[in-house]
């Protein structure tokens, strides 16, 4: 068991006020059988807003708020102790879902030709599973700034570049292309200062958590916060708001052992 | 005797005048159309109509529990009569909806169900309407209008009267309502059913409103009023489609929805008319299903027939579609509205070639069914004669502690001589449906 202590925060600031503002946050992470959270505390900026907790549909824990009064920053942090039980699984059935395609993952012609070439042969579940992600990541090459929130797994295998997050999206394309259900996490890492995003896939019986981007089991050094069929279903941070104004955004993770 | 028929340029007029219209989409631009109203109505027998009656009880019940079955224990996918495909692969499966159960079980409070009647006198259903079908309106204030100009039909005709349609909906919302006041949502006077949303609020006593009106906190709805102050939400009648209804559940640029509504929901604060993620049961690769999720949550034959439907999915009946295509009708299951119908007796060769490929290929994104011969209507034409047209119902159900059916309806027509598709977004008319108290 490893003790880690974990600290998260997004602070966004606003060229000019906005007003009206609803957020909902996924940033408190649930204890399961592989992370036991004790402790978490969080802040919200501007304060005077109305804060509430909610849960939704995949299971994710929800902050949810209001802010009515005009305000140019808005910061949340979050941060506690977890111990973490196991390296890189946790017991649970699947539900249907995750064995299906999502908005985000469907596959066109690239992901179809892609997966057709590097079907996996293994029969374990775990190691097909493996055995997709060393064939995307020896495909990929990580760069940012070329994919963003609402590009797919097809454009992002089309494009051959992309982040966590479209690592992830084509990783989960390609597990439920092979009839592996699958679900997208988001959560913190060591040595990524921001949120990092991958995969769990599920056997039957366990969930085990898999990191794309870095071709391995995921390790202690994970904490995750939330998890969805792909980033759509669980964005760590959404929002609307009344004003028309640009908006520059900076994450901090960090998580100490 | 000064019939309503004497009296139909009066009454379209008056029509007019109240604003009875629907709004359509063409190439971008919002229309708003008259929708022209037929005097001579629609007769159902007491007998017919209390046939019907059971059917559409049956029917509506069973899609109950059927989407109170697939957002929670699923058994009807576990005990294999729906493959779980058919489910997962709708468009209107909501993942977001999982695991919440409204009051009563209720998801579909107000169903609309399209019927056609065959030459032989039976009644087919055509498709299941879960998403908050409009419609009830048109009747309901032609009739109204026709009470005035000829009050006589109806002291000597022994009608039922369809006036209580308001009251049946305000039941409804009260026996789902969560504690608060009842209120309908409107996307505002471009939607195409603004007209129905504003005379259904009037009639009901609920409070007409816009998104900016209202606001959650706590996972409890409310509604703000001019003075600063609020007012719980119970009910909320919305006709916004479910992935504009909550910018922080669903599609996160929408502008006409309530952030965080789904979570007053999902805590069982408000009831939602009628429920997210409806379009899973009204989905017309699901309507196949239908008579067997009759039988396997009530135990029943169904009473009500569904048109002879053939699912290419399955290899048997795709080979009988492949063979008997130019005598079919295809719908593609993402449609709505009359659009994505195709009859195989208008294509060419090379059309019918290419949707056997098209079918082969995508084999669950549609349904083909026999071309039912259902019988013609009389409608006025502008030169006063009558002359026979195509005609569907839609009968209006609502579901909350039990469930009714409406004793009147939605009859459309078809005004091109031709055709068989009556909706009103393709140029149709209306007609009142008098269900009669004495047979």
């Amino acid at each position: 068991m490893k003790k880690l202590t974990f600290e998260y925060s997004t602070e966004f600031d606003f060229a000019s006020p906005i007003s009206a503002h609803c957020f909902t946050l996924r940033c408190l992470p649930l204890s399961d059988d592989r992370q036991i959270i004790s402790e978490p505390k969080y802040t919200i900026q501007p304060v005077g807003g109305v804060i509430w907790n909610s849960r939704d549909s995949f299971g994710n824990s929800l902050l949810c708020g209001r802010i009515e009064k005009p305000h140019d920053k808005f910061a949340f942090s979050v941060k506690g102790t977890a111990s973490i039980t196991s390296s890189y699984t946790v017991s649970g059935k699947a539900p249907v879902m995750y064995a299906y395609q999502s908005p985000l993952t469907h596959p066109g012609e690239a992901l179809t030709a892609f997966y057709e070439a590097h079907q996996p042969t293994e029969s374990n579940v775990l190691y097909r599973a493996l055995a997709l992600a060393d064939s995307l990541y020896e495909y990929m090459t990580y760069e940012k700034g070329v994919t963003d929130v609402h590009t797919t797994a097809e454009e992002a295998l089309t494009l051959g570049k992309g982040v966590c997050q479209d690592y992830a999206h084509i990783m989960l394309a390609l597990c439920r292309m092979g009839g592996i259900p699958c679900r997208y996490v988001a959560g913190l890492a060591c040595d990524e200062g921001e949120t990092h995003a991958w995969v769990e896939v599920n056997d039957g019986s366990r969930w085990y958590g898999l990191d794309p981007v870095n071709n391995c089991l995921i390790s202690t050094h994970y904490l995750k916060l939330c998890h969805g069929r792909d980033y759509a279903d669980c964005p760590i941070e959404s929002g609307c708001y009344v004003g028309i104004t640009e908006s520059t955004q900076t994450v901090k993770s960090q998580i100490v052992q | 005797m000064n019939t309503p028929v004497a009296n139909t340029r009066e009454i379209n007029e008056l029509l007019a005048r109240y604003g009875v219209k629907f709004g359509i989409y063409k190439n971008g631009v919002f229309k708003e159309q008259l929708f022209p109203f037929d005097a001579i109505p629609r007769i159902i027998t007491k007998s017919d109509f209390s046939d019907m009656e059971k059917g559409l009880i049956q029917r509506v019940d069973a899609l109950n529990l059927f989407l109170k079955d697939i957002y929670s224990e699923k058994k009807i996918i576990k005990d294999g009569v729906i493959p779980a495909d058919f489910v997962y692969i709708s468009k209107g499966y909501l993942p977001q909806c999982e695991g919440v159960t409204p009051a009563h079980g209720v998801y579909s409070h107000i169903s609309g169900i399209d019927l056609v009647q065959a030459k032989d006198g039976t009644w087919y259903i055509l498709e299941d309407n879960l998403r908050i079908p409009s419609g009830a309106s048109y009747p309901l204030i032609a009739r109204e209008l026709c009470r005035m100009t000829s009050p006589d039909v109806f002291h000597d005709v022994s009608v039922v009267d369809n006036r209580n349609y308001a009251s049946l909906l305000k039941d409804t919302m009260d026996s789902v309502n969560c504690g608060g006041i009842n209120v309908i949502l409107t996307p505002g006077r471009y939607n195409a059913a603004y007209f129905e949303h504003s005379y259904l609020a009037e009639r009901t006593g609920a409070v007409l409103v816009q998104n900016s009106d209202l606001f959650v906190e706590n996972n409890i709805l409310y509604m703000r009023d001019y003075q600063g102050g609020r007012t719980r939400v119970g009910t909320v009648y919305r006709r916004i489609s479910d992935e504009y209804l909550d910018p922080m559940t669903f599609v996160p640029e929408s502008l006409i929805g309530v952030p965080h509504i789904m979570d007053a929901y999902r805590a069982g604060n408000v009831a939602i008319m009628n429920a997210p993620g409806n379009g899973v049961a009204d989905d017309k690769g699901i309507y196949y299903f239908v008579p067997k999720m009759i039988k396997y949550y009530l135990g029943e034959e169904p009473i009500l027939k569904n048109a002879p439907t053939y699912l290419p999915y399955y290899e048997e009946d795709r080979k009988y579609v492949l063979d008997h295509l130019e005598t079919l009708v295809v719908k593609d299951v993402s449609e709505a509205g009359g659009y994505g119908v195709v009859f195989g007796r208008d294509m060419t060769k090379e059309q019918l070639a290419d949707w056997r490929t098209l079918i082969t290929e995508q084999s669950r994104r549609f349904i083909a069914q026999e071309v039912i011969d259902f019988i013609d209507l009389d409608i006025l034409s502008d030169d006063g004669t009558t002359v026979p047209r195509k005609a569907d119902l839609r009968a209006f159900v609502l579901s909350g502690e039990t469930t009714k059916v409406w004793a009147s309806g939605l009859t459309r027509f078809s005004r091109n001589p031709d055709s068989f598709v009556v909706n009103s977004s393709q140029g149709g008319g209306f007609k009142d449906t008098w269900v009669l108290s004495q047979d």
